[in-house]
């Protein structure tokens, strides 16, 4: 495998900004969506046959040969799938997860599909009934399968930082089982609910980062925790009191954990929470909770301007995202693309502790050129020291 | 019945006490219309203030919607469909391709509590039933809900659809959802655009001209 441009390895290059020093040039990171991913590989003129799997975002893991042709620095790897198969049905568009979620492919407007959630498992279940429920697994053996084998190999052999999740949401988790609705309101008429649902997942997402730190945890630079969107577009979607007396318990035990042992196996390892909307305002409790890296800093989400984050909590947190995905990837000029990585760029990588990418799975209807203006912006403004 | 006593538990989402006081206030000779704009809607005007005021989040404002949609319910058994008691009518869904339903759902709980006629016509909704139920219920007010980049070009498409249909003149397009934005609204020939639920109310009253 090549090496990339600049001084630096694409993995030192990643360490030191989540160490808040200036690498060489800020690193770039991505994840995409198959159909993003077949249009990227098809510009790039990439012709590799893959058995892709899309999660449950319709993402899927990209190719280090691609992560290499199109120049990222950190890698996304999956895990290893269960062993015990999900709900299964005869609909061919329809697929169960492993926690019973249903999830539906939507078709998109030009060509592909979106996955999304079309039915709860947990709707109408009592507190009672969340003890029969049939519960992921994760010592199922399948978790861990040639997990270890694949994360050396990427190491070992590859230059790129490895991003990863292992356990995953609590909040979130609990609104995909529930209903988003439900769930919500359950947090104001029927807490003792909510406390019973958040102490079950997040016991199993510990035991999902228990048996996958043990696995490779030596090998990831950065662990995902989770996908927790505590912002709408416009305000968070629960208050900081609520969060604090309902979520922020369940929460801080599990990053504790999953930072406490990561860092026995890497001790230069960070955690990082994605979190989408407006979010800023729990910005300082999970600063206190040691969140090292934060993704996706929504551009068009209220109260999350890159420069105030950056003065306010730049010294604490590393940055992961920025090139924005409502408008900018989507529907704009590779102008424009080039414009708004620019200011990011500026706003967000003085002093270290910058990531660029997407601040989503990049969607169907991002053309592929524009992924590469973001790529060449980086290219263009993003070396050391940043002048702009 | 004390009319703010009603009002105080709406905000408070106190639905046990919203269903008896509307049923005491009718049982004491109120007229329906009375209660629901002199208690129902004023109590949910001031969640709308809450939430844009960051006092209220989702959880309150939807608990306070739940208690209000149980005082409605008791009101809507009266209303006749001739004799409508309603602003106006407001037909609301999610565009074609696109699930996503809470904001929708809030905006629409909103409207109703403001005296608006509320059909909902869910998620996934082609424009062939928007125009259907706009000319089935001669709905004043069309609000389009999409969440994703990837579902805003249905939304451009539902309106280009309404247009051919000839109804365009006879409704107003309000447009909303996450990645909406009010040049986006004035590029898809959108009347107005509202950034959450209490802005969809008073973009609707303006674009009706009702105080």
């Amino acid at each position: 495998m090549n090496k990339s441009k600049g001084s630096m390895t694409r993995r030192e290059r990643v360490v030191a900004a989540l160490d808040h020093k200036e690498p060489d040039r800020v690193p770039l990171s991505m994840s995409i969506t198959i159909n993003a991913y077949d249009n990227l590989k098809h510009y790039l003129g990439i012709d590799l046959e893959e058995d892709l799997n899309p999660g449950r975002w319709t993402e899927v893991p990209i190719h280090p040969l691609v992560a290499e042709k199109f120049g990222l620095d950190v890698i996304w790897l999956p895990t290893g799938k269960a062993h015990k198969k999900p709900r299964q049905t005869d609909d061919p568009n329809k697929w169960y997860d492993g926690w019973g979620v249903e999830w539906t492919k939507i078709p998109l407007t030009g060509g592909g599909y979106y996955n999304e959630m079309t039915c709860a498992p947990l709707k109408d279940a009592t507190i009672q009934e969340l003890e029969d429920f049939d519960w992921p697994d994760p010592f199922d053996p399948g978790i861990t399968e040639g997990v270890r084998e694949y994360y050396k190999h990427i190491h070992n052999d590859t230059e790129f930082a490895i991003l990863t999740k292992f356990g995953g949401a609590v909040f979130e988790q609990a609104w995909y089982l529930r209903g988003m609705e439900t769930f919500l309101l359950d947090m104001v008429e029927n807490p003792e609910f909510v406390e019973a649902l958040l102490e079950k997942i997040a016991r199993i997402q510990m035991g999902f980062d228990e048996v996958l730190i043990a696995a490779a945890g030596e090998y990831v630079d950065i662990l995902r925790l989770s996908g927790e969107d505590m912002g709408t577009q416009e305000n968070p979607i629960i208050s900081l009191p609520m969060f604090r007396r309902m979520v922020r318990p369940h929460l801080e035990r599990l990053w504790a954990y999953a930072k406490e042992n990561l860092l026995k196996k890497n001790p230069n390892a960070k955690i990082m929470l994605h979190s989408c909307g407006a979010v800023s305002s729990f910005l300082p409790d999970w600063i206190d909770m040691k969140l090292d890296v934060l993704d996706p800093i929504q551009p068009k989400a209220k109260g999350m301007d890159p420069f105030e984050l950056k003065a306010a909590f730049g010294d604490k947190l590393t940055f992961h995202g920025g090139i924005d995905a409502q408008h900018v990837l989507p529907f704009g000029t590779i102008e424009e693309v080039r414009e708004h990585t620019r200011k990011y760029i500026k706003a967000l990588a003085p002093g270290g502790g910058y990531i660029c990418a997407p601040v989503h799975n990049v969607q169907g209807d991002v053309p592929p050129e524009n992924l590469v203006a973001m790529r060449d912006a980086v290219e263009e403004f993003g070396y050391y020291p940043i002048n702009l | 019945m004390n009319m703010e006593d009603l009002v105080k538990a709406v905000i408070e989402g106190n639905a046990p006490v919203v269903s008896r006081l509307v049923v005491q206030g009718l049982d004491e000779g109120l007229e329906a219309a009375t209660i629901l704009s002199e208690g129902l809607t004023p109590g949910m005007s001031t969640v709308g203030e809450l939430f844009q005021n960051g006092e209220y989040f989702l959880p309150e404002m939807l608990f306070s919607a739940k208690a209000m949609a149980g005082g409605l319910e008791h009101l809507e058994a009266i209303f006749s469909t001739s004799d409508s008691n309603s602003l106006a009518t407001v037909v609301i869904g999610t565009v074609k391709g696109d699930l996503h339903d809470i904001g929708k759902n809030i905006v629409g709980m909103i409207m109703k509590g403001a005296g608006f006629n509320v059909v909902d016509l869910g998620i996934d909704v082609p424009a062939e039933r928007f125009v259907e139920a706009v000319s089935e219920k001669s709905a004043d007010i069309l609000a389009l809900s999409a969440l994703l980049s990837t579902t805003m070009p249905s939304m451009r498409d539902t309106i280009g659809i309404v247009a051919k249909s000839g109804i365009r003149d006879r409704v107003k397009i309000l447009v909303g959802g996450a990645p909406i934005t009010s040049k986006f609204a004035d590029e898809i020939g959108a009347d107005g655009y509202a950034e959450d639920a209490p802005g969809a109310v008073t973009k609707a009253k303006g674009l009706l001209k009702l105080s």
